[in-house]
């Protein structure tokens, strides 16, 4: 069984078959479940994870098939200036207010990041992997990359703020009652990414698209100011 | 054909992006830049949204399954990632609120100081 198994997730076509499987599993037991915690990301992941290790198969041999499927994340990014030019209006309309906060709130993120990091004693490559944390997946993995960390730490950290995005974030949003919709979904989008902005769209349209909005901004300036803190960690 | 037509201006953007980075000392994503480099070619009229919207909508919708490879590379790592999950949630609970207070009263108050700009 264990040698099938070796066999069998060493063609590509059958590992990238194996994720889909599980990712369609995840997106079913999300609807399943309505518990927006069970992203199909995660439960994909894990269950892979899991997988590789009980038939003890090297992660880089299912990764024959799994970086067929990541090279479809330069593309996607690619495709992320389309939702921002679809909402061109309220991009210009709002566009001081989206820089500024943007930025402020990537400032806070990173920084946040390295203290409570040095704080706790953690590696210096580890605090790198978890800089960009905040920012969506396809361009956090460009700048773990430019930063020499680790891929699986990075993906772990946004794994878990998208996470935070959809049971705490809301809670912070009742919490801080700000009483703006721009404000409140540039916070939504600007804290927990692409999760956030799933949350802020459930509650209302125009938090939703400025959330939207913030992530790619998010993303441009957290690569600048990885590369300036990386110095001075 | 049409949506192979969309493939091809989408992974053409992206390339572009890398041709232009081997020219270009500076160290920047190629994804990065391509997205910035789409923006603004939909917004010159060079790229019409009908011309990319349909794969756009079926990356970004699926976006999630993209990252599932380099996520399960977690398998790699599993004693680093032991060692570190719970400073890493701390950092990630105490930093995702700062975040969004940060985020959501700086906007507040740059909209209360243009309003009263206008007045």
């Amino acid at each position: 069984m264990m040698k099938f198994m070796t066999d069998f997730l060493s063609s590509p076509t059958a590992a990238i078959f194996v994720s889909l499987a599980l990712y369609a599993f995840g997106v079913w037991l999300f609807k399943k479940t309505k518990l927006g915690f069970i992203h199909p990301l995660p439960v994909a992941s894990i269950l892979i994870i899991a997988l590789l290790g009980f038939f003890h198969v090297d992660y880089d041999l299912y990764n024959k098939g799994g970086q067929i499927i990541s090279i479809f994340l330069g593309p996607a990014t690619v495709c992320l200036a389309v939702p921002l030019y679809k909402n061109l209006d309220k991009l210009k309309k709002n566009i001081v207010p989206i820089l500024v906060a943007t930025a402020i709130g990537s400032v806070v993120a990173v920084t946040s990041v390295a203290l409570l990091g040095l704080m706790f004693g953690l590696d210096r490559q580890v605090i790198l992997s978890v800089i960009p944390r905040s920012v969506t997946v396809p361009i956090a993995l460009a700048i773990t990359g430019q930063l020499g960390g680790l891929v699986s730490i990075t993906m772990l950290a946004i794994v878990i703020t998208g996470t935070l995005g959809t049971v705490f974030v809301p809670y912070l949003f009742k919490w801080f009652r700000v009483k703006d919709e721009v404000a409140n979904g540039l916070a939504f989008g600007t804290s927990a990414h692409a999760m956030g902005t799933a949350k802020a769209m459930e509650i209302n349209e125009l938090m939703g698209s400025m959330a939207g909005l913030s992530i790619a901004a998010v993303g441009v300036v957290t690569l600048i100011l990885a590369e300036i803190i990386q110095r001075y960690i | 054909m049409k949506l192979l037509k969309q493939f091809a201006i989408i992974t053409g953007v992206y390339a572009a992006s890398e041709i232009i980075l081997m020219f270009v000392p500076v160290k920047f994503p190629a994804n990065v830049l391509g997205m910035i480099l789409m923006f603004i070619l939909l917004c010159l009229k060079v790229v019409k949204l009908e011309q990319v919207g349909d794969v756009a909508a079926f990356l970004t919708s699926n976006m999630g399954f993209f990252f599932v490879p380099a996520a399960a590379s977690v398998a790699r790592d599993l004693g680093i990632v032991a060692d570190t999950f719970w400073p890493i949630l701390v950092i990630c609970v105490v930093g995702t609120a700062l975040v969004f207070g940060a985020t959501a009263y700086t906007a507040y108050f740059i909209q209360r100081l243009q309003r009263k700009g206008n007045n």
